[in-house]
């Protein structure tokens, strides 16, 4: 609970003056892009516009959006990319959380400095040596060359440990003397008592590669590879600006996913970034 | 039910020694009570007999085997945590399940959606549930089958960790302060319960406490743990009313055991706050002892020809059915406690009286702690002259 | 009696110890088994590639190039020397100068706001956590349109205050800190986020405290309670933006590609160019060694000097 006082209505009015102007600038980019999805060309360059459109043009915008470029398959590719990604990040990091959360070996602090270290490291940097060995393995221009750099989450590492540490002692002694291995208990006692702290994993890494654009830009030529991001750069390359209301369209389309995803489990979104931060 | 025998048992954490040259042979479906104040290892000692921790030196045999070989889940024993260790994912039913899960269902029969279907899973399932279902009765608990740990109150949750323990038919069963997380009135209720349940199962129970109470009253044998040493293993009755180390006659018993400090006379008796108690020893004259007396081993005296101590009373306590008197003697640098029935309260606070110990009832222990007995040739020695 | 126990002390301690010795090296192997794909990954993916751009920043080699010629710190050299690097470096500089006490304060005073009242609490947080959700790379492209100088709104919006806008994006004076602008918009909501998670954590009986010491107006309360306390949570607020601010690219890449003349070019697109457009990957290395030092620099830093500054 945090301390609220009992504000006077000034106060209140106020604060709902202030918190809605900056809502307002939050929200206009959004409301606006949909506006423009449904409008034509004519009113989307006009020194006079309006929210609403006169002249209905989502369909058009819409069809052309889906017909120029395999929207659709950008969507797909994201949901694919994604949830490969995130499945074999949880499979990899969780065993190795455990271990360094609880059990005794020997370069046990070695590794955790490692993982603490790779935190540090911004996605970007290994991208040139990645795409040279990708070439040579010709593996360029395919799912696995936007799965396989990230299928390693150092972040994921450290979060699942944090949390890993907190379940009591107490809960893993009376497993093994009720006779589950080590892994075994993995699987059926940890997790389950660490769903927040997977949840969080899982929000930060969909966002994080369903919207990552640089990675893909540099990897990915076909179209039928291509994540969202990249898709959209490249329909507004091919119309150099000229269907402003398909592109639109097409912002649309890729943004709604993840803004449907997030209005649904809000709660769980925030308490995934604020536990994060918590356990800092 | 098996014997339990600890033999020479060293540890330590560091350079820390926690426990000492433990001997100690338990009886099959003895309740033995481990007991003695916070961090003297008593809980280590539970955490080697279950296998959670390695001695430096010495064996565990159980059922005249030694299990030092043996992993824990190997050893055939249970124990119940303080903190219960109930899994919070899971429900009461699935929780007293899992040890019987894992030992007779193999690693497919516990594949989540898929092990249901390998033949003969079904049968061994509803066996292990009938099971469930038994214990739970046997507890009282059966109405809790559905819940989740969280839902459960202190008491329940301890008999859901009794029941995991239960349904494996152990050969002994640890328990590490099992009331020590309950209030006090619900403490006295399952003391009595855990008694009985010992009693219906004839099982050996290895129990863990810092309260000396529980100790006296639910066990067969008391043995006292102190700074990592077994100071004396006997039944509630020798280890009160027969006390080998004067850390044992301190720590046993409340209100705490009174302690003087004594000196014995060029006769051998002993001399404590310039009275002359009639306890014939073989000590050298002059040598410093100490006097260990029961607050209910004292006696006001009426006489004042008679040999006694003289003090003011400083404090009474009411404690219902009876009452604590503490007295400040002169050349005593301690209050003296004496404990009344409340009939034979005769005086208030700041009365002068005259009090002396019940001669037969003093425990003399020498500067090391180590339990003396006096020479006792004839009656008459054990009376004030 | 069994024959075990008729052993000698030292036979049984003998086994003991192997005993010992074998289940530790047990849980070793199996606490090696459950970390070697993660090492395994982390060596492929991160450290040999980081160790593969140091080396390769020594190089002259172009990629797809037959030989690759060791030429000592000529790139480092190059880039000293190239007005365009220094841009670049001092463009990024400028930026995460800005978006991150830009999307800081915000971040804080909206969390404050948020939290002293509770109506419209869950509305608040989704309304400035949606830009860290959406794509950056779709946002962008509506923020082209809504910095328009023409038929974009803030300029319409500025003219009916009399002000005449400017052509945000293609202005060299203007552009970087157009991009900060979206930045801060894009970052506020997650250190708002942050915020809101440690003001949570403040106890009552602190601002009860300072009620009757008589520190109780809004300023006061800040002061002595809120601040000192937000500490720990500042702090990483303070090193994730400036992380992550460092990292733009997807603006600069599909807003302005640099311009006009470099004013918003930033040490990640520099790299990007060099690197994947003009394929020259020794010196593209050079600049990614640059960009890994400037990160680490910034998170180093401000964990040294700020870490001495919160108190727990």
């Amino acid at each position: 609970m945090s301390y609220v006082r009992k504000l006077s209505p000034l106060a209140v009015s106020v604060r709902h003056v202030l918190l809605m102007t900056g809502a307002a600038v939050m929200l206009i980019p959004f409301i606006w892009m949909v506006s423009l999805s449904l409008k034509p060309p004519q009113e989307i360059f006009t020194i006079n516009p309006s929210l609403f459109p006169k002249v209905w043009y989502a369909w058009e915008n819409y069809s052309l959006a889906f017909k120029a470029q395999p929207l659709l398959r950008y969507v797909l590719n994201g949901v694919i990319v994604t949830l490969t990604i995130f499945t074999v990040q949880v499979l990899v990091a969780v065993p190795c959380a455990y271990a360094l959360a609880k059990l005794d070996f020997r370069g046990k602090g070695l590794l955790f400095s490692l993982v603490l270290f790779c935190l540090l490291i911004p996605p970007q940097v290994p991208a040139i040596p990645l795409y040279i060995a990708f070439w040579k393995l010709r593996i360029l221009n395919s799912y696995a060359a936007l799965i396989l750099p990230f299928t390693i989450s150092v972040l994921g590492i450290f979060l699942m440990r944090q949390f890993f540490k907190m379940v009591p002692d107490d809960l893993i002694d009376a497993a093994r003397l009720d006779g589950m291995g080590e892994f075994t208990i993995v699987w059926r006692i940890m997790i389950p008592n660490a769903v927040p702290a997977l949840v969080a994993f899982g929000i930060f890494s969909v966002i994080a590669h369903w919207n990552d654009f640089f990675w893909p830009l540099i990897a990915i030529q076909d179209h039928q590879f291509m994540t969202p991001p990249l898709g959209i750069m490249t329909f507004r390359n091919d119309e150099a600006g000229n269907e402003y209301g398909a592109i639109m369209a097409a912002a649309v389309v890729i943004c709604l996913p993840l803004i449907m995803a997030f209005l649904l489990a809000q709660r769980r979104f925030i308490e995934g970034i604020t536990f994060t931060g918590l356990k800092r | 039910m098996a014997s339990v025998k600890i033999k020479n048992i060293n540890k330590s954490f560091g350079t820390v020694r926690v426990l000492e040259s433990i001997n100690l042979d338990i009886e099959d479906g003895e309740f033995l009570i481990l007991v003695g104040p916070s961090g003297c290892g008593k809980t280590t000692l539970l955490r080697i007999i279950a296998g959670l921790e390695y001695q430096d030196e010495g064996q565990i045999i159980i059922d005249d085997r030694s299990v030092d070989n043996q992993l824990p889940k190997q050893r055939n024993i249970a124990m119940v945590f303080q903190s219960y260790a109930l899994y919070p994912h899971m429900t009461v039913a699935e929780n007293i399940a899992v040890p019987e899960n894992m030992r007779r269902l193999n690693a497919w029969q516990r594949l989540p959606v898929v092990g249901r279907f390998i033949p003969g899973t079904a049968a061994v399932k509803a066996e292990i549930q009938q099971n469930v279902i038994e214990v739970s009765k046997s507890l009282g608990i059966e109405h809790l089958l559905k819940r989740k740990p969280k839902q459960l109150s202190g008491g329940q949750s301890q008999r859901v960790a009794l029941g995991r323990a239960i349904i494996r038919r152990p050969k002994a069963f640890l328990m590490d302060e099992p009331l020590s997380n309950l209030d006090a009135k619900l403490r006295v209720e399952t003391r009595a319960e855990l008694t009985q349940l010992h009693r219906r199962l004839r099982a050996t129970f290895i129990y863990v406490t810092h309260d000396q109470t529980e100790a006296l009253t639910m066990a067969d044998r008391v043995a006292v743990i102190i700074g990592g040493q077994l100071l004396q293993v006997g039944t509630p009755k020798e280890v009160y009313g027969d006390p080998q180390r004067l850390d044992v006659a301190e720590f046993i018993g409340t209100p705490k055991i009174n302690v003087l400090p004594g000196i014995a006379n060029s006769k051998g008796l002993i001399e404590s706050a310039q009275m002359v108690i009639p306890l014939k020893t073989n000590l050298a004259s002059g040598e410093e002892i100490k006097m260990a007396i029961r607050p209910e081993s004292l006696e006001v005296t009426d006489n004042s020809e008679e040999p006694q101590w003289r003090g003011k009373v400083r404090h009474i306590e009411y404690l219902g059915s009876s009452r604590l008197a503490y007295i400040g003697v002169q050349g005593l640098s301690q209050q003296i406690i004496i404990t009344f029935n409340s009939n034979n309260l005769r005086f208030n606070i700041n009365d002068l009286i005259g009090i002396r110990p019940i001669v037969n009832h003093i425990f003399l222990f020498d500067e090391k702690g180590r339990r003396i007995k006096p020479v006792i040739e004839q009656e008459r020695d054990l009376k004030y002259e | 009696m069994s024959k075990e126990t008729e052993l000698t002390s030292e036979d049984l301690s003998k086994q003991r110890q192997s005993f010992i010795r074998a289940r530790k090296l047990s849980v070793s192997y199996l606490a090696y088994s459950m970390s070697t794909p993660a090492l395994v990954l982390i060596m492929l993916v991160l450290i040999f590639p980081v160790l593969a751009v140091f080396g390769l920043s020594f190089t002259d080699w172009l990629f797809g190039a037959k030989h690759l010629n060791f030429i000592g710190i000529k790139n480092y050299a190059q880039m000293l020397g190239d007005r365009v690097f220094w841009k670049s470096l001092s463009n990024t500089l400028i930026y995460v100068g800005t978006v991150v006490p830009g999307s800081f304060i915000i971040g804080l005073v909206v969390a404050i706001l948020i939290q002293s009242s509770t109506s419209l609490r869950g509305f608040y947080r989704a309304v400035y956590f949606l830009p860290v959700v959406a794509s950056l790379l779709a946002m962008a492209i509506v923020w082209e349109i809504l910095l328009h100088p023409t038929v974009g709104l803030l300029n319409l919006f500025l003219k009916n205050i009399g002000i005449t806008g400017r052509d945000w994006l293609n202005e060299s004076s203007t552009v970087l800190m157009a991009l900060a602008g979206i930045g801060i918009w894009q970052m506020s909501g997650f250190s708002m986020v942050l915020f809101l998670s440690g003001l949570v954590g403040i106890p009552i009986e602190l601002y009860e405290a300072a009620e009757i010491d008589g520190a109780d107006s809004a300023w006061d309360r800040f002061r002595t309670v809120t601040w000192p306390m937000l500490g720990p949570v500042s702090l990483f607020v303070l090193v994730i933006s400036a992380i992550r601010s460092s990292q733009v690219f997807d603006t600069v890449k599909v807003l302005t590609r640099g311009g006009p003349n470099k004013a918003s070019e930033v040490l990640l697109h520099t790299m990007y160019t060099e690197g994947f457009a003009f394929m020259r990957s020794g010196y593209g290395s050079a600049i990614t060694m640059v960009f890994l030092v400037f990160i680490l620099g910034i998170a180093l830093a401000q964990m040294k000097l700020l870490e001495k500054r919160t108190h727990y």
